[in-house]
């Protein structure tokens, strides 16, 4: 079952050109913002006689308000966005997956306590929820991610509950628990196993809703704190010059875009093959 | 009896609660409702009804999957009906399941080792090469490869898969399995090889079987005893051989007239007729009567009781009422 499914995924993959596409973004992505140190110029060196210049030979993407070269900073700005993406969605699929879990599994009265807080967290509005308590915790990448993985696990532990709730019903469950089978084992051996497909799908589809996240409150001046970059904070300084420089604005739009097309376009494959009903529409 | 009796019940009950909206009343769904019977040791005991009647969870519940809502279960003469957690951890060595869907007993990411290991490993302390020479053993017994202990159960057909199930239910030497519909997914060359085997295994360990199933034909061959079931009910409870000789109750001779038979003219006149009323919301009286031909009035009126006919023979109907 599993092998088809993998061969499956590889033939939709060899067919459609777009996931083709998807996956070398990411890869150049991933590639340069791991080797950015490799660029000549120093993301936070100021040069007050090369202000904001449009793009050149010697400063591809040209430079910021303070002179600093754009493209070194857009590549440091990539790690912070990556990381922050990747480890945001670490921390929101585990909780998500161990609160679903145990919710589905035990049923009744865990259950109920567990959705109902669920609920409570999901009710208020998002944005206002990560802006607050963003204010209180502070600190840099780190208490980014534990502020975008901390609060937006509802929908995984949502997703994966539903999926225990069946796997619970199948026979080799109630082998387990009619033989003596601990919870934790069959937790672990039975319905972990039969969640991974699912698992996999929502992780991949939390990272571009993480990188807007992050995005989103460097915007708000909330992020990653200067001189450090993420994309983010860069449109967020690029604002004032918008007639002036449109460049500035435009290079960490673009990167935000194809980053998070990307990974929505594989993230959208992973979903049609693991959930062949949901086929079709991108 | 001068059998020894494995599993008793006493009046046993099991309802759910269902629940149909949030101001509509909530109704009770009783899936079994009020049953007594024994099981010997060595013994069959075969349990029939159309799908629905309540049969699997009488297993779930006889197998303390599900918690009884009234009534006794005892094993080999202790009342295990309240029992929990590690009080009840013995009797869970005793008590093995063999499940209707082969494909679904067994967990697709686990190999066959892993698969057979998993009751050893909760009742046994066996571990490495004694571990292994015992799943092997279990493999032979039920006429599977040996070497096949790598292997993943999709690379199995469904008759093999039946068998690494009971395969994995014989492992750790139990005294009782319910067989939850164990053929009814499987073709009926492949069901009598399996139904074979069950009863090669019950001669050599004494074993004995409830036996699930909604086809007649196959349940007479291992049952020595029969329970005809009816939304939660027993209807009537015979030797085999002379369930099948003289049904008593009309829906048994129903049951039995629906058995397709070679030669015989498809024209008859049908005593079952009609669906299953709707379990939540059962007839008054006799269960049976919306769809018996024989109603009477007081069929409406008054339940009708288990009555003793002959030695082994009981029946509940008010055909037979003295």
């Amino acid at each position: 079952m599993k092998n088809r499914r993998f061969e499956m995924l590889k033939e939709n993959f060899k067919a459609d050109f777009y996931a083709k596409l998807a996956l070398w973004i990411l890869t150049a992505m991933a590639l340069l913002a791991i080797f950015a140190f490799l660029s000549p110029h120093d993301p936070n060196l100021t040069n007050v006689k090369m202000m904001r210049n449009p793009p050149s030979a010697e400063h591809w993407f040209g430079t910021d308000e303070v002179g600093r070269d754009y493209l070194t900073r857009s590549l440091y700005g990539a790690r912070v966005s990556l990381t922050v993406g990747i480890l945001a969605m670490l921390t929101s699929t585990v909780i998500g997956t161990v609160v679903g879990i145990v919710s589905g599994y035990f049923g009744g009265i865990v259950d109920s306590i567990l959705m109902r807080f669920v609920d409570i967290l999901s009710s208020i509005p998002w944005m206002i929820l990560v802006t607050v308590i963003s204010i209180f915790i502070q600190g840099g990448i780190w208490a980014i991610v534990i502020v975008i993985g901390g609060f937006s696990w509802m929908r995984a532990a949502r997703i994966v509950r539903a999926e225990t709730l069946s796997l619970n019903q199948r026979e080799y469950v109630m082998y387990a628990k009619a033989s003596g089978q601990s919870h934790f084992n069959i937790m672990k051996k039975h319905i972990l196993p039969g969640l991974l497909p699912t698992v996999v799908v929502t992780a991949t589809i939390f990272i571009p809703d993480a990188i807007i996240i992050e995005s989103t409150l460097s915007f708000l001046g909330l992020g990653v704190k200067a001189p450090m970059s993420s994309w983010g904070s860069m449109l967020k300084n690029s604002q004032s010059f918008l007639s002036d420089s449109p460049h500035l604005a435009l290079i960490p739009g673009l990167m935000i875009l194809l980053t998070v097309y990307s990974f929505n376009k594989l993230g959208n494959l992973f979903r049609v093959v693991v959930d062949p009903k949901s086929a079709g529409g991108n | 009896m001068h059998k020894e009796t494995i599993i008793r019940i006493e009046n046993l009950k099991k309802h759910f609660q269902v629940n149909r909206g949030l101001l509509k009343e909530k109704k009770i769904l009783k899936a079994v409702d009020g049953i007594t019977f024994e099981i010997e040791k060595g013994e069959t005991f075969g349990v029939v009804g159309e799908s629905g009647c309540g049969k699997s969870t009488l297993g779930r519940t006889i197998t303390r999957l599900y918690d009884a809502t009234e009534g006794k279960i005892y094993f080999d003469g202790n009342e295990i009906t309240k029992l929990k957690g590690k009080q009840l951890h013995p009797y869970k060595k005793k008590m093995q399941i063999i499940f209707q869907d082969p494909y679904s007993s067994l967990n697709p990411s686990m190999n066959v080792r892993e698969i057979l290991s998993e009751p050893l490993q909760i009742h046994t302390y066996l571990s490495g090469r004694d571990l292994e020479l015992k799943i092997k053993e279990s493999l032979e017994i039920v006429g599977l490869d040996a070497t096949s202990v790598d292997k993943f159960p999709h690379e199995f057909s469904g008759g093999q898969r039946q068998r690494l199930g009971i395969a994995r239910a014989i492992s750790v030497e139990p005294d009782f399995i319910l067989c939850d519909e164990p053929i009814s997914a499987l073709d009926v060359s492949i069901q009598a090889q399996i139904i074979n085997k069950l009863e090669m295994i019950q001669e050599e360990s004494g074993i004995s079987y409830l036996f699930i199933a909604h086809d007649l034909s196959m349940v007479k061959h291992i049952s020595h005893r029969i329970g005809v079931m009816y939304l939660g009910k027993m209807v009537e409870m015979a030797d085999s051989a002379s369930l099948y000789k003289e049904p008593l109750h009309p829906y048994t001779k129903g049951l039995l007239q629906s058995v397709p038979r070679i030669g015989t003219d498809s024209n008859f006149e049908s005593i079952l007729f009609g669906d299953l009323p709707n379990p939540v919301d059962l007839p008054s009286g006799c269960r049976f009567r919306t769809r018996c031909k024989y109603a009477k009035k007081i069929c409406s009126e008054v339940e009708p009781t288990m009555i003793q006919i002959a030695p082994k023979r009981q029946v509940a109907c008010h055909l037979y009422d003295k």
